[in-house]
């Protein structure tokens, strides 16, 4: 009996075709991705569970023959030689590229990747709404959840320098484009660039599509931070994958004798990109940039104004990725402290010379664990952010908090190197007054009078893992999860969804409005919230926006079981000015206003059944609660109406001329970030 | 005084007439010795979605104002917001005595650069012609609207697409000049001017270069022209940006449209493997091909037959700022108080970068020549015609406008929110560059549009404005209000 191998090798560029081009890093360019083994699932394209790679230039009309990757000849060869001439290398590299990265989320998960769903509007039978709707004319309509098996992955989707992540396609579309660089002694001009060769943007892209999948409201554009956000993720996960690869961290830790934080490769991202599209060197650089006066490349010093200074999404991003990228510095600094002190007899000068190879080695092992740590720090705080509106404040203390979850005794100073990357950025979370671990990470909500119910709620919910749990099937954990949020009505076992219980047992509960900042009580058309009609009876409309049970196991053993709840809900509203010229929020009549989302995470703990946090992003004012008031937020209603008003001031001169402002969510918006 | 003897006075001013045609330039210039009228400058006529009708009152008006004779025609670039009422109104053109023209080297058909140029913009432009007309198409049987009919959030999706094609359409329809098929070059502006009959047997034409200076031309003594732009060098003639030199921020950009216009151009005939990237024994077998089954039958909403189309947005950009580079850029001299009305066109920062760097001209200065920059022009300019309607990229920042320190500073906006591009509704005016220029000059700014319309959108909360200027701004502006033109003097 023969085992099914743990990995499928396959063959490509550890960074793009270009470094394949330079003496000095064509030897480690050529790298060997180990994808975990999908077998009889992998059909040519290659096609497999998570991505599907269709192979169709619509810009010549023509379909390329799909690389079939369990053809015996490739098996014994780790796949094809990385070639730009192969259309089916430049599958199997995308497909290479798209699996490594999928996998490195669901390690730092815990659970499964899903992609967003397909939203469509689905026609009831005329019986299903005969309460609903009060206007006989109108059809009766509801919004479905759609099971998205694979990302569709277009490796050769237009000519353009551009590559971007479809959330109405979910799919990846790459370019090609013929080049012409500032500098043609790097490269030939007129040379066809693909980015689906480039490890950065496939990483990048498929990660967007990831991010997507965990928070999907993390594309609309609510304040300068969310795209930011959405980009820099990207990022951070392209940056910290490079960390992965064996022979280069080994070359690059001796090529820089050990410090990490001087010129690399390893911070650089999408170089040929970069070069062929007019600059000096890579597209981006976590810790450096090229200074087109000296022509040097030069380390970047964050003077603490740029959080505050720089509004544009990408700009903006990579004060995120080098706070988090600086983060790693420090971590890797402290944990290589005492192999320095032994390599060097205590004097920390290293000799003349290249390093010893076991320092190399011992170097590279460090450096490779810190990136993996901070890499899934960052993703684990995915589920510890609000679901909506999110700002870099929020992710450091959902990193915080996450960690402080997880790893009570913070031996090496993890949390710290991170506040202090952020504070050097001038990246301040609203509301805190001091900038320690303690302070930054949420506090255990008040539940007073809620207890009672929320352990009915999460026992039920247990039910609910009881039968995820036993399931790695993305279809069954998808359908499991629907199931649960929307309530099984017509099966032999009736559940009552999870949005029905929130609808019922929190109705008017303003206990539940303080935790999450969400209309539960009469009046909620006032303020401009929809109604919705999904038990019969009115009620504000809200919606349980993701459900799902995170397990972790710290490094000391210790086991972390929670359920993950977000809710969203929205409103109309308009803002005018008074008699004195102060803005008024007011509900929103027809199409004449804008939405403003609020939203809240819930995190129980599935073994105490108490809440352990409520993040929130209040769309009610939750001071005016106490004195049983209920109006919307009016700062976050404000800051939304003025951000939107700005929006010349943070797009591109692209953006403005064919975008539609701050409404383009649903307008591929990646399209328009990447657009060169 | 005797009529023989005004033959040897100086123009002592200039009355500068800008019509109201909607955004875009049109302006006449009536030089003057004292009150008498001794030469006609005209430059440019056009306007965006310019219409025969709309033309016809101001042209009339043009013809009468004139006497029917110009005696110099100045056109700066080809785009119609520039030249469109050259053709819509050339029955009233065809009766006016144009006695001479000057227009960019670019222009000039035994110029080998220029040719070359022109056969690049060609492809461009029949590229574009080709994705904005399958773009049209899709729309117009409805494409996305059945698309996206499912979808959750279709209406914004649908949204979404038609404001990308509006966009695109109205950006196109700047490039009135296009060529017939791929492969021949398209008209130069002589040829259009002589479609439009503008030129005329009579008419002289000249060519500019940089570096120029013509002076003391029949009519006009005592002035001297300067012209500083399109630059010669394809480096500044390609540079359309610069970080931290436009009043926003913007990377560097390079030529990346090649392969797309190729794709575009190639049509239906996909013929021949030089747009093809790879080899054809990679191609799928036609007859049993499981991927375009797969393709076709995985659901309409995740292909991508036409998204590729959406890259001529940028395609679009780029050639826009290309022909913007290609404007003649004018200095205007008082030789004897040395003041300057600069008009730039809508030059874009390679042709303001290059009038620093690659020019000098002889001055005379107290009856000596000397060398001078365009930063002397710059520092001299009293009237500043705003380059590309008040946008961003019309106006270079350390290397225009903060070099104009006169004191007595005018400007005049070819900016109209009722007849505009849509994507210019969101890149126009620029509000720093908006604000910067009424604090210069003290209020001193006049716009082609309703005013009420345009400075709300200067009035940002990243810029103040002075009251007192705001003040002297309406109250300069008012006296034109409803009019059809808006007249400013410029004393020498």
């Amino acid at each position: 009996m023969i085992k099914k191998p743990p990995f499928r090798k396959l063959r490509g560029y550890a960074f793009d075709p270009s470094l394949s081009l330079k003496i000095d890093t064509a030897l480690i360019n050529e790298i060997t991705y180990k994808i975990a083994w999908e077998d009889e699932v992998l059909q040519p394209g290659p096609m497999g569970e998570y991505v599907e790679v269709i192979d169709y230039d619509p810009t010549v009309n023509k379909f390329y023959a799909g690389v079939d990757l369990n053809h015996p000849y490739l098996l014994a060869q780790d796949g094809f030689d990385p070639s730009g001439s192969n259309p089916q290398f430049h599958q199997q590299m995308v497909y290479a590229v798209a699996m490594t990265t999928i996998k490195n989320f669901e390690s730092g998960l815990g659970r499964p990747v899903l992609w967003s769903p397909h939203r469509i509007i689905e026609t009831l039978p005329p019986a299903y709404g005969k309460k609903s709707s009060s206007k006989s004319n109108t059809t009766n309509t509801k919004i479905r959840d759609e099971y998205v098996a694979a990302l569709r992955i277009y490796p050769h989707a237009m000519r353009d320098a551009n590559a971007f992540y479809s959330p109405q396609k979910k799919a990846l579309l790459f370019g090609y484009f013929a080049a012409k660089p500032a500098d043609i002694t790097l490269q030939m001009p007129g040379h066809l660039t693909f980015t689906c060769l480039s490890h950065d943007i496939v990483a990048h892209e498929t990660t967007h599509a990831i991010l997507d999948g965990l928070q999907r409201k993390y594309t609309d554009d609510t304040n300068p931070d969310v795209l930011a956000f959405h980009e820099a993720f990207a990022d951070i996960v392209a940056l910290f994958q490079h960390f992965s690869f064996p022979e280069v961290l080994k070359n690059q830790i001796a090529a820089t004798r050990g410090d990490l934080a001087s010129q690399n490769l390893l911070g650089k991202l999408a170089q040929e990109f970069g070069v062929a599209i007019g600059s000096y060197g890579s597209l981006r650089d976590a810790i450096g940039n090229y200074n087109p006066v000296t022509k040097k490349w030069e380390p970047h010093q964050p003077d603490g104004n740029e959080y505050r200074t720089i509004t544009t999404p990408h700009e903006r991003g990579a004060i995120l990725v080098s706070a988090v990228f600086e983060a790693f510095l420090v971590i890797y600094k402290s944990r290589i402290a005492d192999l320095l002190r032994i390599a060097t007899g205590g004097t920390g000068i290293l000799p003349q010379g290249e390093l010893n190879p076991d320092l190399v080695n011992r170097l590279a092992a460090e450096a490779s664990k810190a990136a993996k740590h901070v890499l899934n720090m960052c993703i684990r705080a995915l589920d510890y952010c609000p679901p909506v509106d999110i700002n870099f404040g929020d992710f450091l203390r959902a990193v915080i908090t996450s960690d402080t979850d997880l790893v009570a005794n913070d031996s090496r100073d993890y949390r710290l190197a991170f506040i202090d990357a952020f504070r050097k950025r001038g990246i301040f979370p609203a509301g805190i007054k001091y900038l320690s671990a303690e302070s930054l990470a949420y506090p255990e909500p008040n539940t007073t009078g809620l207890q009672d119910l929320f352990s009915i709620l999460v026992n039920f919910m247990r039910d609910y893992r009881a039968e995820i749990i036993y399931t790695n099937k993305r279809a069954e954990i998808f359908a499991i999860s629907q199931k649960y949020i929307a309530g099984s009505y017509d099966t032999d076992k009736k559940i009552y969804g999870l949005h029905r219980r929130f609808n019922v047992k929190f109705d008017n509960s303003s206990g539940f409005e303080k935790l999450t900042g969400l209309m539960f009580s009469q009046n909620w058309k006032a303020l401009g919230i929809p109604t919705s009609t999904a038990y019969g009876g009115a009620s504000p409309s809200f919606s349980v926006h993701s459900l799902h049970v995170a397990s972790r196991v710290g490094p000391n053993g210790n086991q972390v079981n929670q359920l993950i709840v977000s809710l969203v809900q929205n409103a109309n509203i308009s803002v005018e000015k008074n008699s004195t010229h102060m803005p008024l929020i007011k509900r929103a009549s027809g199409n004449t206003g804008f939405k403003v989302s609020g939203g809240c995470t819930l995190i129980f703990d599935l073994d105490t059944l108490k809440l352990k946090y409520a993040i929130s992003k209040p769309l009610l004012d939750v001071n005016a609660l106490d004195t049983n008031v209920h109006q919307l937020n009016y700062n976050r209603c404000l800051a939304l109406h003025q951000y939107q008003h700005d929006s010349m001031q943070h797009q591109s001169q692209f953006q403005a001329y064919f975008g539609l402002a701050n409404q383009n969510s649903y307008n591929e918006p990646f399209n328009f970030l990447h657009t060169h | 005084m005797a009529k023989s003897s005004n033959l040897f006075m100086r123009i002592s001013k200039i009355v500068v007439r800008m019509y109201r045609a909607g955004t875009g330039d049109f302006f006449v210039l009536h030089f003057k010795k004292g009150n008498t009228k001794s030469f006609t400058m005209m430059i440019d006529c056009g306007c965006i979605n310019g219409s025969k009708e709309g033309f016809k009152p101001l042209v009339e008006n043009l013809a009468t104002y004139t006497r029917g004779v110009i005696d110099l025609l100045v056109v700066t670039h080809e785009h119609a917001d520039h030249i469109n009422g050259f053709q819509k109104s050339a029955d009233i053109f065809s009766k006016i005595n144009f006695k001479k023209v000057w227009l960019a080297w670019t222009e000039d058909d035994q110029d080998p650069i220029a040719n070359d140029y022109r056969a690049n913009h060609s492809e461009m432009a029949l590229a574009l012609n080709s994705a904005v007309n399958k773009l049209n198409g899709l729309a117009d049987t409805n494409y996305y609207e059945s698309l996206f009919a499912a979808e959750a959030n279709g209406i914004a999706m649908l949204a979404g697409r038609k404001q990308f094609i509006r966009s695109l359409t109205d950006l196109n329809a700047l490039n009135i000049n296009t060529a017939a098929a791929p492969g021949t070059p398209k008209p130069t502006m002589v040829q259009l001017l002589r479609d439009y009959k503008v030129i005329k047997p009579t008419t002289k034409i000249e060519f500019l270069e940089p570096g120029d200076v013509k002076s003391n031309l029949p009519g006009a003594k005592g002035i001297s022209f300067f012209v500083l732009g399109p630059p010669r060098s394809r480096v500044y003639l390609n540079r359309t940006e610069k970080e931290g030199e436009n009043f926003d921020k913007r990377e560097e950009k390079s030529t990346v449209d090649v392969a797309l216009i190729e794709a575009l151009n190639a049509g239906d005939t996909v013929g021949g493997d030089m747009h093809l990237p790879f080899d054809a024994v990679f191609e799928a077998n036609a007859a049993n091909n499981v991927y375009s089954d797969r393709y076709e039958h995985g659901g309409d909403w995740r292909k991508i037959d036409y998204d590729w189309l959406y890259n001529a947005g940028s395609l679009a950009l780029r050639y826009e700022r290309s022909i913007n580079n290609t404007s003649v850029a004018l200095a205007i001299r008082f030789d004897a108080s040395e003041k300057v009305l600069l008009f730039p066109g809508d030059a874009e920062f390679g042709n303001w970068e290059s009038w620093h760097d690659a020019l000098e001209w002889p001055v005379k200065i107290n009856g000596e020549i000397v060398a001078k920059k365009a930063e002397y022009l710059l520092n001299n300019t009293v009237f500043y015609k705003v380059g590309h309607h008040l946008s961003q990229n019309g106006t270079a920042k350390s290397k225009g406008v903060a070099m104009m320190t006169s004191e007595t500073l005018a400007a005049m906006v070819t900016l109209d929110f009722k007849k505009i591009q849509t994507g210019w509704l969101n890149t126009m005016p620029n509000d720093l560059l908006g604000a910067e220029l009424i604090r210069k000059t003290g209020g001193k700014l006049f716009f082609v549009g309703d005013r009420n319309q345009i400075l709300p959108n200067i009035k940002t909360n990243r810029v103040s404005i002075r009251k007192d200027d705001e003040d002297n701004l309406n109250k300069l502006n008012e006296p034109f209000d409803g009019k059809f033109f808006i007249d400013y003097t410029v004393n020498g």
